[in-house]
């Protein structure tokens, strides 16, 4: 009995491996066939949608696909009773299915069954009845797509060169999202600020990583990122207090409170306060003429304290105190001192760090210009124009970002050489070279400043006179009509330093900054 | 129960016997032979239905004398009392001159029951066999009597005439083992029957088996096994006759009123392994259960009148659960 059982496993299992062979063949080439397929479908796709790589793509996902249908097929074994069944069908009437499952069973019908499945099995080529097929019809389907592949690479490819600037943004805006997260985790360490400080530059810098997650080409980054700039110049100002630099300007001018003045350049706030007492008695010491300077100094600089008004008041008092010549015990004034200036020391490391910020960003942004079309230029453009007696050189030159001089030539019959001083206007940023149109603009050519000198050389030839003029700030064209974009970045610095002087609400200073920030958009 | 090799092809070798001498006295109808055998060797009833003249009655009559049992025959009749078939207590005098009832047994009171033309009976006569034919016992004033062993009703039924008769209720219908359709005969078989019955040529028929014998095929045929496979196939046969059952196939949610019984499947399973044994196998087949499904399920699957109304046969309702069943495998 034992010898029939095993005789019956022996031939399903026989039968079931024959079965696992075609089914790992099939298996493997229907996942070949499939992913031949998709490797079709992709490479006609990719003429009509940028598809970065495709065809490579398509060689991997075939190989992947491939190799893991070989290796899931290999691991599909046939159950016995499929095996079992597959062997009945070729004339034997479930006697295996039957003797597999009466395996064990010693009754007299069951050794019977057995016996007779038996001998029916050994009847039967089992090479010849169940043989290992190779799928023919699906290799020759395989066969033909992978034809239609190479053939499709013979096609020339119209969305190639789109497919791999889009490649590019896409690495681009990954390497600007790990920049950003580089600049966010340096803001979180940065033990200066504080938690509300943070709070503030992370929502912008989230907000910058959101929106170029969204861009869709390089230029939208560069918004996104010069926004974010913006937003973060505008944190910095936020904390920004000028009074620090008014306070160290009136110290510097005393020779009392010139080191109290070094102290606070160096933002040493741990000996601020030794410091302060150290100058305390040393006011003692000085003549009347030398306290009535030093009172005068602090009561005009209490004056130019307009943002920090118990500061102001602190100085006031001390300067009142100076003139008075009541120069007892100034513990108190110098301690309350102190601490107004401590904080005003914290919220300049609070710009210190945002500054560093905004670095970080031009860095990221200067990059994705010089990494991306090698087209990003600074441009500049200077105009120059210079007068002889009766001719007039004019020239442009471009390259320098702070303006240029120009070459003129003399247009004068009487063949003077005119020679002449221009100024030059740079424009700050470079261009990225995008063709798009902008709303043009007037544009001053002096706006807000002074103009450099920049020399006019002309030509001299052999006849007639020479004269040169020297002009400052330049003659003849003081402005020009320029696309917007050009000069918006110009307009809205010289705005925003104009509302910082200028004793304006907060919240009409952020309209007004909201607004210039918008026109970027 | 012992079974030994030689056991099995004894009775392979009877039931062939059995073909070959029930085949001298009716030609042709093969099928319907080893249909009758299976259904005797089941140990169940068989309702044969065919046009008059086919040789349904000859067939009982054969049967009945190539095995060594007794054999009644009852012509149903409109008149046909229940007395008449189950036998009926009679007034007789002893000898000390006594008037006492005595039971007098009936025709269905015979190993082989002829029932011909059953339907042309009152179902008050008809239901005279039910509790005979499940079992085996007739109970006539109070009293109950066993039948003899084997016991087999088989009855006839014309299907053209049907005016004038009783179809048979349900639940007497689910009593038969099979129906089974006895078929025209072909040019060649007509032509042996007329030759047969239109000469002085005498057919002699043998004795193969007795009663004892026939119990004892039965019990041995119980025990061929059958594989789980198989037997799953058969019972989602039934299941799908069902047509409230989400799997049955359509044709079968459509024009089945009422599906098979659980008998149904008992009969399927038990003229299965007959039919294993008469192919001389020790396992049941796939094979096998389609076989007896015809005639198993033909009677127990009543169509509605959107299916009698469209010429649907039940025949054709079968083939289709018995594809779905396949497909269920």
């Amino acid at each position: 009995m034992e010898g029939a059982n095993k005789d019956i496993l022996k031939f399903v299992r026989k039968v079931r491996d024959r079965m696992h062979m075609t089914f790992i063949l099939e298996f493997t080439v229907k996942a070949l066939a499939i992913a031949l397929g998709i490797y079709l479908v992709l490479a006609v796709l990719s003429r009509f949608v940028p598809i970065y790589n495709a065809y490579f793509r398509g060689v991997v996902l075939a190989g992947v696909l491939t190799t893991s249908g070989f290796l899931i097929s290999l691991f599909m074994t046939p159950k016995d009773k499929s095996a079992a069944m597959l062997l009945d069908s070729k004339g034997l009437n479930e006697r295996t299915l039957t003797a597999l499952e009466l395996l064990g069973d010693s009754s007299a019908i069951a050794m019977l069954q057995r016996e007779d499945a038996l001998e029916r099995i050994r009847e039967l080529d089992l090479k010849k009845e169940i043989k290992i097929k190779f799928p023919k019809k699906l290799s020759l389907i395989s066969g033909v797509l992978a034809l239609l592949i190479v053939v499709s690479g013979f096609i020339p490819n119209p969305m190639e060169d789109r497919a791999i600037e889009l490649n590019r943004v896409k690495k681009e805006i990954t390497r600007q999202q790990k920049e950003v997260d580089n600049v966010i985790s340096k803001v979180e360490k940065n033990n200066k600020l504080s938690t509300v400080q943070k709070k503030e530059a992370e929502e912008a810098l989230l907000e910058l990583k959101k929106e170029l997650s969204k861009a869709q080409d390089l230029k939208e980054t560069e918004k996104a990122l010069q926004r974010t700039e913006n937003k973060i110049d505008m944190l910095r100002q936020k904390y920004t207090d000028k009074d620090l630099d008014n306070i160290i300007e009136a110290f510097s001018k005393n020779e009392a409170t010139k080191s109290l003045a070094e102290m606070l350049k160096r933002a040493d706030t741990a000996k601020l306060k030794k410091e302060l007492e150290k100058t305390a008695k040393e006011l003692k010491g000085l003549n009347e003429e030398q306290l009535k300077e030093l009172s005068q100094n602090l009561s005009e600089l209490a004056k130019n304290l307009s943002q920090n008004p118990e500061l102001a008041e602190a100085f006031y008092e001390l300067s009142q105190k100076m003139s008075s010549g009541e120069l007892g015990d100034m513990q108190n004034e110098m301690s309350a001192l102190g601490d107004q200036i401590s904080s005003l020391m914290e919220n300049d490391e609070f710009s210190k760090a945002m500054e560093e910020v905004i670095e970080q960003l031009k860095n990221s942004a200067a990059q994705n210009q010089g990494q991306g079309q090698g087209q990003g230029q600074g441009q500049g453009q200077g105009q120059g124009q210079g007068q002889g007696q009766q001719g007039v050189g004019q020239g442009q030159a471009g390259g320098s970002p702070a303006g240029g001089a120009g070459s003129g030539t003399g247009g004068d019959s009487e063949a003077q050489s005119p020679q002449g001083s221009g100024t030059g206007l740079g424009n700050k940023k470079p261009s990225s070279g995008d063709v798009r149109d902008y709303e043009k603009v007037f544009t001053p050519s002096l706006l807000g400043g002074e103009g450099e000198k920049s020399q006019l050389q002309g030509g001299k030839n052999n006849e007639g006179q020479t004269k040169e003029y020297i002009v400052d700030n330049g003659l003849g064209i003081k402005g020009e009509m320029q696309p917007y974009n050009q000069i918006l970045g110009e307009y809205k610095e010289k705005a925003f330093q104009s509302i910082e002087g200028t004793q304006i609400p907060q919240g009409m200073q952020d309209i007004v900054k909201d607004y210039f920030t918008s026109l970027e958009d | 129960m012992n079974i030994q090799e030689k056991d099995v092809r004894d009775a392979y070798d009877i039931v062939k016997s059995m073909e070959e001498e029930i085949g001298k006295a009716i030609i042709g109808q093969k099928e319907v032979i080893r249909q009758v055998i299976i259904g005797l060797l089941s140990g169940g009833h068989i309702l044969l239905e065919g046009a008059p003249g086919l040789g349904k009655t000859q067939l009982v009559k054969t049967l009945a004398g190539v095995m060594d049992l007794s054999f009644s025959r009852i012509q149903f009749t409109p008149d046909l009392m229940p007395a008449d078939v189950i036998g009926t207590n009679i007034l007789v005098k002893d000898e000390e001159g006594h008037s006492t009832f005595e039971f007098h047994k009936g025709p269905v009171f015979s190993h082989l029951v002829l029932a011909d033309e059953i339907n042309r009976a009152t179902p008050k006569t008809q239901s005279a066999l039910l509790e005979a034919m499940q079992e085996a016992t007739v109970t006539a004033f109070k009293t109950t009597y066993e039948l003899p062993g084997p016991f087999m009703v088989m009855a006839t039924q014309n299907p053209i005439e049907m005016e004038g008769t009783y179809p048979l209720p349900e639940a007497q219908l689910d009593r038969f083992l099979f129906k089974i359709d006895v078929k025209f005969p072909s040019l060649a078989e007509l032509k042996g029957i007329v030759d047969l019955t239109t000469s002085n040529a005498e057919t002699e028929i043998n004795k193969i088996a007795d009663g004892n014998k026939i119990l004892d095929m039965r019990r041995m045929i119980r025990e061929i096994p059958i594989a789980q496979p198989v037997l799953s196939y058969a019972l989602k046969a039934v299941m799908y006759t069902h047509p409230e059952n989400a799997d049955a196939p359509d044709i079968a949610k459509k024009y089945i009123r009422f599906g098979a019984s659980p008998r149904a499947a008992q009969a399927i399973i038990n003229s299965a392994k007959v039919r294993a044994l008469l192919e001389g196998r020790y396992n049941v087949s796939f094979e096998d259960i389609r076989y007896v499904a015809y005639p198993a399920l033909r009677h127990r699957v009543f169509m509605n009148y959107e299916g009698i109304a469209e010429g649907m046969s039940t025949d054709m309702i079968i083939e289709e659960i018995l594809h779905r069943a396949e497909e269920q495998m």
